[in-house]
């Protein structure tokens, strides 16, 4: 009872289709209000950026995560968090060699499930919400990075490709008296 | 550029068989999100409450096509009633993966359906703080129902309300209502 | 087993939430004759007893009513000052009410925030790196237990020394919060926490954990 993690309420889930559409819908209504896609691309960031520094808690929460310690414990936390909002299992690859860069590739996702991109909206990074949660929230556990997408299977690439790399350790931010 | 990658387009890939899931916690920051969005273009509540409906109406037109396809053979429902009732059981059991609750139809006037679901999945996690009266979220939902019924040419107008947990009041077009008489007496 | 109450501060040591489970309420009556055999004195706009504890009335205690009505600072109803009263013995017999204060929320948060600053010393006293800080403080009444998430955010217990699984509890709160606080569209980060799901929400779960505790014991 005590156990910390996996509870039956936490296992709660809901069809693919009503999380895809309604992003489909949130998409198409910037794309309404903004008119220009990279306007949109950066709404989408801030947007994920908002859930980031939110969702980090929920996962925390959940999880009893301790600290990362380095970039390779980093990534296997972001990806164990796709499987655990979206049901996808990213590949972590690709890493440079001073390790604080690497890939997620997704060779499944179901926020573009239904979507083809008219020819109007090729520079719009559909999928840009997935850059600003992973952004905002490393920055909650005071760690910044920055994040992009190199490929992108919706513009006829093989995979969709995300790179994360690392910038710095926030240290102003560290919770006081950690070091 | 792009266009010259071979490119396979959606429609060589099989229809979803809608048995992925994703977590409801996730979905419920989007929806926050998307409610927050809404709120910082708008000034009153039934402004926001018509943002939320216009946005569920895109994801109901979409699922209308999807469950058309993979539960009904392609064929559409044509009389009221079933209609109602499709929208009670399948849509809201693929959506939010329970039938809601109630059906009813209102007694003073024949124009008038309830649905009625005792707490709202969209509604999981949200108070509503008391400078939004009677604001509720579920009309998002409720422009889901309205999505359906117009693009099924149901002509209706849909509207959620604080009523038995959340009670979405239809209101049909006089049309279809004729209509529908004229189909029974056939 | 009792569960007293829940802090919770923001990663900048604000208070951001704040609620009370079980209070215990310690009021003693006694009439008196004149003279008044126990010390009062003022302090901080209270009339507080000084010395002479007797009948459950001890020092520390504040002055609450005089007669049944309620006093308001150091005055009685009529505005008439207490220690006046009290020494005309044409008053007498006379009947006092003592208890002990309750906190404001401006004392809470002066607390919490004091709390805040301890529990950074207490991590920086520590000889080893990465220290969890404290994670519980015992005293005879009472114990308080913390937890501070990675992301900085405290969480606070105060309950019977005996109570079990608070462990638990704390990141049972640290859910309810990342649920429905964090996915109402109408909190902001870092501001007072006032939605209406997670104080029920909370409620239920500190009372199942009550039962619990009990029935286990």
């Amino acid at each position: 009872m005590a156990r910390p993690g996996v509870r039956a309420t936490d296992a709660k889930k809901i069809n693919s289709e009503l999380f895809t559409l309604t992003y489909g819908a949130l998409v198409s209504q910037l794309l309404k209000d903004y008119e220009n896609a990279e306007d949109v691309n950066r709404q989408l960031d801030r947007m994920g950026y908002n859930i980031g520094v939110r969702i980090i808690e929920d996962f925390l929460a959940r999880t009893s995560t301790a600290r990362c310690t380095d970039m390779r414990d980093t990534a296997e936390k972001i990806q164990s968090a796709f499987k655990m909002y979206l049901g996808v299992n990213p590949t972590v690859t690709s890493w440079s060699s001073a390790s604080d860069e690497f890939s997620l590739l997704f060779d499944q996702n179901p926020m573009t499930e239904f979507v083809e991109l008219p020819e109007s909206c090729l520079s719009l990074k559909y999928c840009n919400l997935f850059c600003g949660i992973i952004r905002g929230a490393c920055e909650m556990v005071q760690l910044e990075v920055t994040s992009w997408f190199v490929q992108d299977s919706l513009k006829g690439d093989p995979t969709t490709e995300l790179r994360v790399k690392f910038v710095k350790k926030l240290e102003d931010a560290m919770p006081a008296g950690e070091d | 550029m792009s266009s010259l990658k071979l490119k396979t387009t959606i429609l060589d890939r099989s229809i979803s068989k809608g048995k992925n899931e994703v977590s409801l916690n996730g979905f419920a920051l989007l929806f926050s999100e998307i409610v927050q969005y809404c709120q910082n273009r708008v000034s009153t509540v039934p402004e926001l409450q018509a943002k939320l409906s216009e946005f569920g109406q895109q994801v109901g037109i979409r699922m209308l096509d999807l469950l058309i396809v993979r539960e009904k053979n392609g064929k559409r429902e044509i009389k009221l009633l079933q209609i109602l009732i499709f929208i009670k059981s399948t849509v809201w059991k693929s959506l939010f993966g329970k039938e809601a609750d109630k059906l009813e139809h209102a007694n003073d006037d024949d124009h008038t359906y309830y649905l009625i679901e005792k707490e709202s999945l969209v509604n999981k996690f949200i108070s509503v703080p008391k400078d939004k009266g009677n604001l509720n979220c579920a009309a998002f939902s409720a422009g889901i129902i309205e999505g359906i019924l117009n693009t099924s040419n149901f002509p209706a107008k849909v509207t959620a309300h604080w009523h038995k947990g959340t009670t979405y009041m239809i209101k049909f077009d006089e049309s279809v209502i004729l209509r529908d008489k004229q189909l029974e007496g056939r | 087993m009792a569960i007293y109450s829940i802090y919770i501060l923001s990663k900048s040591g604000g208070l951001i939430y704040q609620y009370d489970h079980t209070s215990i309420k310690v009021e003693v009556e006694k009439t008196f004759s004149y003279p008044l055999d126990i010390q009062l004195t003022e302090k901080n706009k209270r009339i507080v007893v000084a010395y002479g504890q007797k009948d459950g009335i001890n020092i520390g205690h504040i002055l609450l009513a005089v007669n049944g009505s309620q006093l308001n600072g150091t005055s009685l109803g009529d505005g008439q000052e207490v220690t006046a009263f009290l020494a005309n013995e044409s008053n007498y017999p006379v009947n006092l009410k003592f208890g002990r204060p309750k906190l404001s929320t401006n004392d809470k948060m002066f607390l919490a925030s004091g709390f805040y600053s301890f529990y950074l010393i207490a991590r920086q006293l520590s000889p080893v790196l990465a220290s969890s800080g404290i994670e519980f403080l015992e005293a005879d009444t009472f114990k308080l237990h913390g937890f501070q998430t990675l992301t900085g955010i405290q969480f606070l217990i105060v309950t019977e020394p005996n109570q079990m699984n608070v462990e638990h509890l704390l990141r049972r709160v640290y859910e309810l919060y990342a649920d429905f606080a964090l996915k109402n569209p109408f909190y902001s980060l870092e501001m007072p926490i006032r939605c209406e799901k997670f104080e029920s929400n909370l409620r239920l779960v500190l009372e199942q954990q009550e039962e619990s505790s009990v029935n286990t014991a």
